[in-house]
């Protein structure tokens, strides 16, 4: 136990508060969704899913902040491959060829792919950018339990490599949720 | 065409710095300019929206809008009070938005603002570590301890279930206690909290607080302090500062005879 004090002071010396914002969708996707001002009249608004999926959605929505955090760490290890002859995204399939860590490390990839083609850090057109990227996946995901609520629809136009994406990628990735989402979508119906 | 809501702020006078650069663009695609639509001392934040907004669009719409909503919001948040609104709500037009909510609410608007002037919202988790507070469970039940040190790691598998669950008991024995130290030690700094639901195993605590802005350097201090109290069985997280979502008391019913329900 002696070391309990000495890991905490050398990891936490001081708990940091993230500014709004800086911390992704994720973190304010609660208070947005539930909290302040409803006019019950009005929140019929198009959000077909959102009742019903409420969990569902914010299991998506937050593994797509996770994807952006995987990107910026791809971003960086891109930084220090930028002098050698590997790539990353050639670097990412090489090393990792199966599961959902692949799966996420290729997002990533693509995403961080883009992410280089711009330089300022604007928050409305960094954004755009990004969705580009990380759309496809969260349109993917939300797509099963769209499909397994409405029994069909949401077919999005998609390019070709995102589809085969979408043929590869596991049932499992939210594993933190520990169940499978269509499963789960089915179930409320 | 229907009137999206961001939420609402004290009618700003003519040198306010909430320009039309300022209020910037919304949700939809492509994203409409934000607005403002006054009423007496009040104005709402609004946006003109053509066709569906979030899951009717498509998923990635959804999230598109989510983000636009939030920024919206915290881009005037930066400026001035302002009383954000749930994601999602739709009007069918200007006049609605003021026939159903400013002007029959426009008390308690005017009321709202003025208790939440000068304040913002801190989101603060705190989550057990579980290595460490399976740590701290077995220094804190030495017999467990010991009967966990007596063992081979070779016991049959229900033994191990039964270890666990005598694991999982001693931390949710836990859990209500710490919940309750971190609420006495964070609320004489909190104008006003709230608490919700815990979401997993693990999590101690999730709750809103309010606080001054001038409070805020006070509050960060404190919170390293309880980080450091607290040990590391515990990790506190704190998000903010953010427009007081859970503080806002503005929750209009659906009436039968309203002459806007359709």
């Amino acid at each position: 136990m002696l070391d309990q004090g000495s890991t905490l002071t050398r990891r936490d010396p001081q708990i940091r508060r993230a500014p709004a914002g800086s911390a992704g969708l994720y973190d304010v996707l609660d208070l947005i969704l539930d909290k302040g001002i409803v006019i019950d009249a009005f929140v019929r608004v198009s959000l077909v899913g959102i009742e019903l999926l409420t969990v569902d959605a914010r299991v998506v929505i937050a593994s797509v902040d996770t994807y952006l955090r995987y990107a910026e760490g791809a971003e960086r290890l891109q930084l220090y491959a930028r002098s050698g002859s590997v790539s990353l995204p050639e670097f990412v399939e090489d090393k990792s060829k199966k599961g959902a860590a692949s799966q996420v490390a290729k997002t990533g990839a693509k995403a961080a792919g883009r992410i280089f083609n711009q330089d300022d850090d604007d928050e409305q057109e960094g954004g755009k950018e990004k969705e580009e990227g990380i759309g496809g996946t969260l349109r993917k995901a939300v797509g099963k339990i769209v499909h397994t609520v409405t029994g069909g629809g949401e077919e999005d136009e998609d390019d070709k490599d995102q589809e085969k994406e979408q043929k590869s990628a596991p049932h499992g990735r939210h594993s933190g949720n520990g169940s499978g989402k269509p499963a789960k979508a089915g179930a409320r119906r | 065409m229907s009137t999206y809501l961001y939420g609402v702020i004290r009618r700003p006078g003519p040198r306010s710095k909430l320009t039309r650069e300022a209020l910037g663009t919304g949700v939809g695609e492509p994203p409409a300019r934000v607005r403002m639509l006054e009423y007496r001392d009040i104005a709402a934040i609004v946006s003109t929206v053509d066709g569906p907004i979030g899951y009717d669009a498509s998923a990635r719409a959804l999230r598109r809008d989510m983000v636009a909503h939030s920024a919206v919001q915290s881009r005037i948040f930066n400026i001035r009070t302002i009383l954000p609104a749930r994601f999602g709500l739709m009007m069918p037009d200007d006049r609605t938005a003021r026939e159903a909510l400013l002007a029959p609410q426009y008390d308690q608007l005017l009321e709202d603002l003025q208790r939440l002037k000068g304040k913002v919202e801190l989101s603060v988790k705190a989550d057990y570590v579980e290595q460490g507070v399976i740590r701290q469970v077995l220094q804190d039940d030495p017999p467990l301890a010991q009967a966990i040190a007596g063992r081979s790691g070779r016991e049959n598998y229900n033994d191990r279930i039964d270890l666990g669950r005598q694991i999982a008991q001693a931390i949710r024995a836990r859990r209500d206690h710490d919940a309750q130290w971190l609420l006495d030690q964070i609320a004489p700094l909190a104008s006003d909290l709230v608490t919700h639901q815990a979401q997993s195993e693990l999590s101690v605590l999730r709750a809103s607080v309010l606080v001054a802005t001038s409070e805020l350097p006070a509050f960060d201090r404190e919170l390293a302090r309880i980080q450091e109290e607290a040990g590391p069985g515990l990790r506190l997280g704190c998000v903010g500062p953010l427009p007081a979502y859970s503080f806002v008391s503005i929750h209009v019913p659906v009436e039968e005879d309203a002459q806007w329900a359709s």
